[in-house]
Formats: C-alpha cells, structure tokens, sequence
C-alpha cells in the first residue's frame, strides 16, 4: 500500500514538469491566438490587442503560468478559446471514445500478439514461427495509418462489411481498432518469442519437466508468467505510443477523441486546451504505468521490493 | 465559407471545389429520413451570432431565419433579396438606419412568439462583450442600437452609413434567436442550446462527433423559393469527419449521404464513376490565391510583381492539378461578388513572354542555367503557406510556371498561428490567402494599410487612396455605384498587382443523385429546407 501511495506522490512533480514543459512549448510555437480566433472577422487590430488582453496573453509568461497552477489547484482546467465551453467538458466528453479504441487497440495487440509468440517461441524454426516472424515483421514496417487506409478501401468500400467512420457500434470499432494493435501486436510477438525461447534454456523448466510437469503448464505456469514482465512493462510504456497513433487514426475515422483535438488545438493554440489535455493525458500515463507496476508487482515480488527500497 | 465568417476553416475546405454543377438537384423526393452531410471541421459554437467559423453558419441556416433571405435569382448569376421574418425593409437615404416590418405569425422552437424584442434581443446579443462574438461583431459594422417601435416594427441604425449590412444580415451571422432562450441559457450558453424559428430545430450535439437536428413541423414561413412549408426530411444530421479521403469513403459506404468539399481527386473520382452528383456552389470573396509582399524585394518592384501573375497560366492549373473542378481565378474578388470588374480580369491573360519581357525590363538578366541575376543576386522568391490550406501541390504548379521564366523559389509551410505572424513580418514574398464573405467590403479586411502590421494585410499593401475608397463604398446605398466604387478598387489592386489569384472560392457537395431538393446560397452554401433522400 505504502507502494502505491509513494508512487501516487510521486505524479505531482511528474504533473509540474510535464505542464511547464508543454506551457513553455506552446508559447514557443510563434504565432498570436487572437489573430487566429479573430481571423475572417473583419476585426480592427484594436479588436485583435483587445481580445488578447482579455485572454490575458499580454500578461508576462511567469503570470501565466503561475495564473494557470492556481486554475489547476481549483480543479479548474479553463475555457477553451475556440468555443468558449469549459476545457474539462471539451475533454472529459471525448476521452470515452479515446478510451475505447485505445483499449480495443490494446486488446488486439495482446490478444494477436502473444498466443502468437508463444507459439513461435515453443517451436523455433518451424513453419508456424516463420509466418509469425514474417507477420510481426509486416507488422512492425507497415505503417498503422496506410493499414487503416487499406482496410477502409477493403472491408468499407469494396466488400461494405464494416463502417468506413466510427458510427458509435462496436463493428466500427473494428478497422481502427486491429489498424492501431496491429503494430503493438507484432513487438509483442517478437518480445514473447524471445522470451520463451530464453526462458526454455532455463534450469527450472529443465526441472519441472523432470518433476513429469505437462507441457502446456510448463509453457503457460512457469514460462509464460515469467516472460510477461517485460510484455506488461512494455505494454504500460507503448500506451503513450498508442495515444500518438490514435491522434491520427482519430482523424481517418471521423472519431470525436482526444488525440485529434489536441493536435488541432496545437494548430489553433488553443493554450487552455492544449494545457488540459496534457494534465489529462499525462495523469492517465502515469496512473496507467502505476497499474502496471502493481501488477507487475504481483507477477514477480521480486519487483516490489526493488521498487519498495529507494 | 460563409460570410463574414470566413477564412482559416474555408481555406481547409476550399481545394475540393467541383464544377459539374447539376445545379438544384431538382424534382420533388419524397418525405421523411434522415440526411447525413460529412463537413470538415468541428463548429466552435452554435450561435450563429457568437461564431468566428464560417462552417456554422451552414448549420444555422437551417435552425434560424434571417429578417431577410438574399439568395440567388432564378438564373444562378444574379442574387435577389427575399422577404425572411420581415415582410417589408426600408432603408434610410444615408445607409444608417434600416426598419424592418415584421411577421406575425412566427413561433420560436421553445414555443415562443417572434416579435420585434426578438430582433433587439438577438443584436444586442451581438455585440453584448459577454458573447465575445467573432464574425457577426465584425459583420456588424459600426452598430448603434436596435429599436422597438411597435411589437412588429424595429430599427436597426448605425452609427454611420453601413451599406454592406442587407448582404450581412442575409449571411447567417444573424439569424434572429428567441429572446426568452438568450435569457434563459446567458451570452455563451445559447452556443449550446441554440433556439431560432427554422425548418429544423436542435436535437442533440456530440461533442466533436455529430449534430442533430429534428424537423420543426410548424414551419409555415419559409421563402417560396427555398420550398416554403415545414421540412421534408424528419432529421439533419452534420457528421464532422476532418478527413477529407474519410469523408469520400463514408460517402461510398452510404454512412453519409452528402460529403462536403472533398479533394479535388476524389471529386473527379466520383464524378466518373457515375454514382454521384456533384453540387458546386459559387461564393462571394476573394480567389484563393498568393498576397504578393509589395515591401520585400525583389516583389517590391511592380514589375516583378507583373511578371509574376503573367507567367501563371490558371487555366492549365485547374486542368492539370485540381481535376478541373474548379473555376481559374483572374481577380481580387469572384464573379458573383456585387462590384467584380470584369476589366481586372482581363488585365493579365497568361503570357510567359510578356513576364519575360518585363523581368528583363526590370534588369534581372537570363544566365545560362534559365536563373535570372541582377547585381549578382539571383532572382529568388520567399513563399510561405499556411498548413491545410490546400495550396501545397498548386504553389508546386506556381513555381514551376515561375521557373520557366527566370525565377527561383523556396516554398516553406508553417502551422497557421505561425504563418500568421511570418506574414505580419513580412517575411514572404508570397503568401497564402483566400476569403469566403457577404459583402464586397471584405476587401477592407486585407487591403486596407491598417492591417499590414497586426491584420489580414498580408500583401502589405499601403494606398491611403483605396482605403478610402473602400470606406465610401460601403457608405454609399445606392448599389449601382457602390458596386462601380469597387470595380474602381478591384482594378487598382489588379493593377498594382498585390495579388495571385488561383482559382474561385466555391463548396462542394458530392452526393448520390437520390438526394434532392438543396438550393445554393451566396456564400458557398446550401440550405435543407426541401431537400429529400429518397
């Protein structure tokens, strides 16, 4: 318990670092909101100065970022510059979608890419192993966004089996959600292969087949939960990679999400928004890799005490 | 697209233009269903009056009416004006107060009766700073006030002439709101419950997603040309899809029934597979094109700046780059636009030799590798385009063009923010631009010497002389010669050369041909009052 507080703890600094970083990145990026917002308006340049002390850019960067730390204390994420609604509202009513073809991405990878390494791993060499190889490798090369492209032009267009854009069914779900896995499914196979080709030269799984242990319990008691810790580590690390892809896939799918409002909101400098999403999303981050080390924690007890002694 | 809201979200659509027009897909459908139109961004809001993106004010058009409808005559090339919530207008001499006479018949979608409060309660609500309005503040003008004379007689005046306000009141920024919703839901609010009188009243909006929209059964005050009586379809559902390729594939899978401004490339793809029908809209505004720097050498030279737009064959771009869906450009502003002079247009016919002719006239020598030199510096341009705004592979096409006589190029792109600012500095030789509006006087927005520094100015272009003009323009009611005051302005800036027109802002519509009934409006729109599905 004391491990999970201490991490908790530790997500405050984590939050600081990554606000003043992506606080610090927008105002980089040149160019002034309120010409952006105001652009087609016929707006004087007074209107464009008028507007941008309202929105408090004329105050030193300091200023900002300090007012935007006292927002956050009160839980208060602000207003989105484009649409006047509360920043949370804008990202608390698309995070489901988000959630959902992140997890169903996640899903796939695990459900395709380990049965596959495993399989690949017991019989090294074979036929089976060498398809796997060959599909990993595909998977790993082809980029997910020409997949979905692929897929939409295949399943949505020719043969009209599935959605072309998310029409909120889980059937379109589907294209999106093996297009983003796909990748995450291929490093898989290959981490889970490697592994329990390692795991099979070791001593204890000599022993438990001397003991008479059956195959498949020596496979999935004794190989496959040791080979799991770094498949979970790297599944916990890949969610930040597959919130990236979602951003684009989003797009492609006409899907209201996360990932592509931040990336238009970058384009926009919507700054309240663009704030937002990084506390939110960087909180899910850290909160995700906690899970992950909890449950890493309870595969291998060896880990908890490491993380226990600083 | 739309009126004074224009710009930045137009600008992302307007490459798929389309030209096929099958016009008014005509002939009565019948009633009922649901029509899915895929547009390409997400609304900020859903009050027209508060809304700095043009889309919106496709969606309000079918929840709002304006006091007056101004729509296309009958012909397709002139516009009319057509009774909307008022009956009858009358404009003072001087263009600064407009009165207004009203219906009496009209009932909001909250069960509220539309009269004259309604009218104040809307205006006010523009220009109230609490409603931190973006288009329709700036389409306004120089508002006084609106006043109640009798519970169906209001007048609008300003503070002086405002002669573009007709076209900007019929634009969509707007249309009139139910006084007792603007109370009930306050300044921002209203953007999320949107309650007006049209053909379609708010259902439901996912955030990002979807918009709803449910037919308002008691619809009985509807233009006669747009189909008046209640609406033919039971729902109107937007569906935002920002892919352009999305939007075509939802299109081919019958997810959507209407896909709006897709690429050029899929337009002629389905234009050729037969299966669709293809709505091109024309609209008020300024060409997409390239602002000519007039301040940065070597464009701060008229000549070069001459070269320039002779050595660009328009005709050859739109065939080769834009499948030949949309209309080669020539102008400042498009040819449906009150005040385009059909004289500016014919000032530079494409004529390479004559770019030629006036590059060596200006000093700039030809060198063996085709790269004209003058004082040892190479005849270079400095081109910035904003990212999305469809102008990437047509400036390749440009450059070329502009090789072949001499010059040569370096084309960067950059987010709009940043784009933005490098055209403030002045940073460019050529820009990226182009304008969807309700009003000539948009002109003023990008020409006029205020806005090189802080503004939209990007050619920055400095002539106190059209900066006045312009100004008397939009002060002079009679449309004759308001109209000739800015064929005056088109000529000069053609002829001072500060801009590169490309090709005609318009929208897009691609659809099955089962979809019928859609009227245009002037600013690249199309209204749902009759259209059908089936």
């Amino acid at each position: 318990m004391t491990f999970v507080l201490r991490r908790l703890a530790s997500v405050i600094p984590v939050l600081l670092g990554i606000t003043l970083v992506a606080f610090l990145l927008i105002h980089l990026i040149p160019g002034d909101p309120a010409k952006v917002i105001l652009f087609g308006s016929n707006a004087t340049p007074e209107q464009i100065d008028q507007l941008r002390a309202q929105l408090g850019l004329d105050q030193p960067l300091w200023k900002q970022y300090l007012d935007f730390l006292g927002q956050l204390r009160r839980g208060d994420l602000g207003t989105s510059y484009l649409t006047q609604n509360s920043v949370a509202h804008e990202l608390f009513s698309r995070a489901p979608s988000t959630l959902a073809l992140t997890a169903a991405a996640l899903l796939v990878a695990i459900a395709v890419g380990v049965p596959l390494g495993l399989v690949a791993g017991t019989r090294p060499n074979s036929l089976f192993d060498k398809v796997a190889r060959a599909v990993s490798f595909l998977g790993v090369a082809v980029p997910y966004f020409f997949l979905a492209l692929v897929m939409v032009l295949l399943f949505s267009v020719d043969l009209d089996w599935l959605p072309a854009i998310d029409d909120g069914t889980p059937a379109g779900l589907v294209i999106p959600a093996v297009s983003l896995g796909w990748g995450y499914a291929a490093i898989l196979t290959r981490l889970v292969r490697g592994r329990i080709i390692d795991e099979y030269r070791g001593e204890y799984v000599k022993s438990a087949r001397a003991r008479g242990c059956p195959e498949w319990r020596v496979l999935l008691r004794h190989a496959l939960r040791n080979s799991s810790i770094p498949a979970i580590t790297t599944i916990g690390l890949q969610f930040g990679n597959i919130l990236t892809g979602a951003a684009i896939t989003e797009v492609i799918f006409g899907r209201a999400g996360l990932g592509s409002f931040l990336a238009t909101s970058i384009t926009n400098k919507n700054i309240p928004v663009v704030q937002g999403a990084v506390v939110v999303i960087g909180v899910g981050y850290v909160l995700i890799n906690l899970v992950v080390d909890v449950i890493v924690g309870a595969v291998d007890p060896r880990t908890r005490v490491a993380a226990g002694t600083p | 697209m739309a009126a004074a809201g224009a710009g930045l979200y137009p600008l992302l659509a307007a490459c798929g233009g389309g030209s096929s027009g099958s016009a008014v897909a005509s002939g009565p459908g019948k009633p009922g269903g649901t029509l899915t139109v895929g547009i390409p961004s997400t609304p900020d809001t859903l009050d027209p009056g508060a809304t700095g993106l043009a889309l919106t004010l496709l969606i309000s058009m079918a929840m709002f009416d304006p006091l007056v409808w101004w729509l296309p005559d009958a012909s397709g090339a002139g516009s009319q004006f057509v009774p909307g919530l008022a009956e009858s207008w009358t404009v003072s001499p001087d263009a600064s107060v407009y009165t207004f006479k009203l219906r009496k018949d009209v009932t909001f979608h909250d069960g509220s009766k539309f009269d004259a409060t309604a009218v104040k309660a809307t205006y006010d609500h523009v220009v109230d700073p609490a409603t931190k309005s973006k288009s329709g503040l700036g389409a306004l003008g120089p508002y006084q006030r609106a006043t109640v004379i009798d519970p169906y007689t209001v007048e609008i005046s300003f503070t002086e002439p405002n002669a573009s306000f007709l076209h900007q009141q019929a634009a969509g920024n707007f249309g009139i709101a139910s006084s007792e919703a603007l109370t009930k839901y306050g300044a921002t609010g209203f953007g999320n419950n949107p309650v007006g009188s049209g053909p379609f009243k708010f259902e439901s909006y996912a955030t990002g997603d979807r918009l709803t929209l449910v037919k308002n059964p008691g619809y009985t005050w509807g233009p006669a040309v747009l189909g008046s009586g209640s609406a033919m379809l039971d729902k109107l559902v937007f569906r935002i899809v920002a892919d352009s390729a999305g939007r075509y594939n939802a299109l081919q899978s019958g997810q959507l029934q209407i896909g709006m401004n897709l690429l050029p490339n899929n337009i002629d793809a389905a234009r050729k597979s037969g299966k669709f029908t293809q709505l091109t809209v024309p609209s008020i505004g300024t060409p997409l094109g390239l602002p000519i720097n007039v301040t940065k050498p070597p464009t701060d030279d008229p000549l070069v700046r001459q070269a320039i737009i002779y050595a660009v064959d328009q005709e050859k771009l739109v065939k080769d780059v834009l499948f030949d869906v949309d209309k080669p450009a020539h102008n400042v502003l498009t040819p449906i636009t009150p005040g385009f002079s059909q004289q500016a247009s014919t000032l530079y016919a494409y004529n390479p030799e004559k770019a030629n002719a006036l590059l060596d006239q200006a000093g700039w020598t030809k060198g063996a590798d085709g790269v004209r030199t003058k004082n040892g510096q190479q005849l270079d341009l400095n081109i910035i385009l904003f990212a999305g705004g469809g102008l990437e592979l047509p400036t390749q096409f440009v450059v070329s063009e502009l090789n072949k006589v001499g010059f040569t190029a370096t084309t960067t792109v950059q987010p709009f923010a940043t784009a933005q600012g490098s055209y403030n500095a002045g940073q460019h030789n050529l820009g990226s631009f182009g304008y969807y509006g309700a009003d000539p006087y948009l002109l003023n927005i990008w020409v006029n010497s205020s806005a090189i520094a802080s503004g939209f100015n990007w050619s920055h272009y400095n002539n106190p002389a059209v900066d006045k003009l312009i100004a008397k323009a939009n002060t002079t009611p009679d449309d004759t010669s308001r109209d000739a005051l800015y064929e005056q302005v088109g000529t000069t800036l053609m002829k001072d050369s500060i801009y590169l027109p490309l090709w005609d802002v318009n929208g897009a519509f691609t659809m099955p041909p089962t979809v019928k009934g859609l009227h245009p409006t002037l600013n690249g729109y199309i209204t749902f009052h009759s259209a059908t599905v089936a």
